[in-house]
């Protein structure tokens, strides 16, 4: 309690600041999933046609709101978030905080990180979940089941990798993360310095111990304010060129798909590899793989 | 080239050889000169079908309209081996790519059967082949007389190779022409044979009806077109010289107009692809095979 008091105090601080010297430009870009907001654990929960759905958004929306409030508390001069799961027509835009810009709809050229530049200035995941095959992750996966495993310039990636990749390339550091244990343990593995909140523990693919949602909400708010006043202190996901990725995918046939893009390497029946010096085009590629698993 | 609604998970492919057999008879035959031929066959163009459900297994004439393209895929094979070839391959270039039956086809032949297939209509082709020959082809889904006329599992609006509207027969061709392999004789509806004279390279043509509509058409008798397409293979195959292989000049470039915008969209994830308008997209291939691919994978992305 004490602590978050200081924080607050410190808030107040850094959101004051700005408006008696030239206030800097502090754009923030929130990415919005929605395996990995608090309270949510099973399928069911986290598609349109579920019956717990409507639950899940009002929580993701929550947790949205959460990081956005935080976020111009520590100054934010902008504040765009993105609908970033399934038909990305989750977050609902009428209790969405009004200051922020929101981009909804599917499919989205630039995906779960449509609009992202060297315009932004920090980035913000929320409700992010693990890739395929780590135990104990609440409903792991790459995009969609088809992709069984990425692996970025060698490491075995998921969204938070791909994504966090994305916003290096333009420079942005993904400050702040939350979701389930496994995301937050995948996110530290490859930025460090990553502000995390654990919103809940898994205990197998779709059963977690939870933490309750207000509090996840609270935690949320606190983490994003902390993250953003830090936010020198945690440097951009850079890879170094070429950049090679790697998708295993779960079948040959759609691996032949996959085959049939230009400079697509064949590693096995199952495996393709491609490189380019350009994260952009890694992205788009692993978005046309996915597409192609469909 | 057409897909059938739930025909495309789970085929096997399987391509059967029967090289040693054609190998032996060819050793035995007087004049030693290679010819190779590839035959591509297709459903729609075959001699007596006009209507969607006689192409595909759950239609109830599939049976008897698969009798007749067994018997025009044999009459080709047959043709060319009344013109001296020396090995024969033939590719079902149809749905499932199993309409075929590998049992009843000219032991002399060998099969290519099954899909999915990265070379589309064209799979097994190379610069070892000496012709090419089209069975049972149709037009594009722009040509309003075409009998089931669309390309692969689209239908798009137009399909543009360096700004000439092709069917499925073009962009075969066109491959071909890359291997500098002429395609010598097509058999398809009289808009396939109108579409492909378009393309100027002198093959031997024949109708095997004429569209009234998308689905029907004035017939010429099946047992007429089984003899029409073994002569005119013959007579394809023996005036080759006279036939070129069409050939397009690099880089090639491919124009698709696609249904609509969401189709568009996903298209545009294939690298190096560019959004011409709304609903058409445009790729610059450094050749022919690239083209081709780049167009399966369109569809790909885009059919049904």
């Amino acid at each position: 309690m004490l602590r978050s008091g200081l924080v607050a105090l410190a808030l107040v601080w850094s959101a004051a600041a700005p408006r008696t010297l030239a206030a800097p430009r502090l754009n923030v870009f929130i990415s919005t999933d929605m395996e990995g907001v608090g309270g949510v654990v099973g399928e069911a929960q986290v598609q349109a046609s579920g019956y717990d759905y409507d639950f899940s958004r009002r929580i993701m929306t929550a947790e949205t709101n959460a990081a956005v409030a935080a976020a111009f508390a520590a100054g934010a001069t902008r504040v765009t978030v993105i609908d970033a799961h399934g038909s990305g027509t989750n977050l609902m835009a009428r209790d969405l905080d009004r200051r922020v810009i929101l981009v909804s709809g599917f499919p989205m050229p630039g995906g779960m990180m449509q609009g992202i530049s060297s315009d932004e200035d920090a980035v913000v995941f929320i409700g992010y979940h693990a890739h395929a095959g780590v135990a104990d992750a609440i409903m792991g996966h790459t995009y969609t089941d088809g992709l069984r495993r990425v692996v970025l310039n060698g490491h075995e990636v998921g969204e938070f990798g791909l994504n966090a990749a994305l916003a290096g390339h333009f420079g942005v550091p993904v400050v702040f993360m939350s979701g389930d244990r496994a995301a937050i343990d995948e996110a530290r593995g490859l930025c460090p310095a990553i502000e995390g909140v654990v919103v809940k523990e898994g205990l197998t693919r779709s059963a977690a111990r939870l933490t309750h949602p207000e509090e996840v909400q609270k935690r949320i708010s606190d983490g994003v304010g902390r993250a953003l006043a830090r936010r020198s202190g945690v440097p951009p996901v850079r890879l170094t060129a070429p950049i090679t990725l790697e998708v295993e995918l779960a079948t040959t046939l759609q691996a032949d798909n996959a085959a049939l893009v230009p400079g697509v390497e064949r590693v096995n029946g199952t495996t393709v590899r491609y490189r380019s010096d350009s994260m952009v085009d890694i992205y788009r590629f692993s978005m046309l793989v996915d597409r192609l698993t469909g | 080239m057409m897909w059938l609604s739930g025909a495309r998970p789970g085929f096997i492919t399987c391509a059967w050889a029967l090289l040693s057999l054609a190998g032996t008879l060819s050793a035995t035959a007087a004049s030693p000169t290679k010819l190779k031929v590839f035959v591509s066959v297709d459903m729609e163009g075959i001699a007596g079908v006009v209507v969607e459900r006689q192409t595909g297994p759950e239609g109830h004439d599939y049976a008897l309209h698969r009798e007749q393209m067994m018997a025009e895929a044999n009459a080709a094979i047959a043709g060319a081996f009344d013109a001296g070839a020396t090995e024969v391959v033939v590719l079902d270039s149809h749905g499932s790519g199993t309409n075929l039956r590998p049992d009843l086809l000219d032991p002399r032949a060998s099969l290519i059967s099954g899909t999915p297939r990265p070379w589309g209509m064209v799979a097994g082709l190379d610069g070892s082949f000496d012709a090419m020959v089209f069975v049972g082809y149709h037009a594009s889904g722009s040509v309003p007389d075409g009998v089931l006329a669309h390309t692969f599992n689209l239908s798009p609006l137009s399909v543009r190779l360096n700004g000439q509207v092709v069917g499925e027969g073009g962009l075969s061709a066109a491959v071909g022409g890359h291997f500098n392999v002429p395609v010598v004789f097509g058999a398809g509806d009289r808009a396939f044979v109108r579409q492909f004279q378009g393309l100027r390279t002198g093959a031997e043509l024949l109708a095997t009806k004429d569209g009234l509509s998308s689905s029907s058409a004035a017939l010429v008798h099946p047992y007429v077109v089984v003899e029409g397409i073994r002569k005119g293979v013959k007579a394809g195959l023996e005036r080759r010289a006279t036939i070129s292989p069409w050939q397009l000049g690099k880089p090639i470039t491919l124009e698709v107009e696609l249904g609509n915008t969401a189709e568009a969209d996903r298209v545009m994830l294939i690298p190096a692809m560019a959004r011409v308008d709304g609903r058409t997209v445009r790729y610059v291939a450094p050749d022919a095979p690239t083209m081709y691919r780049i167009f399966v994978l369109i569809d790909r992305l885009t059919g049904r």
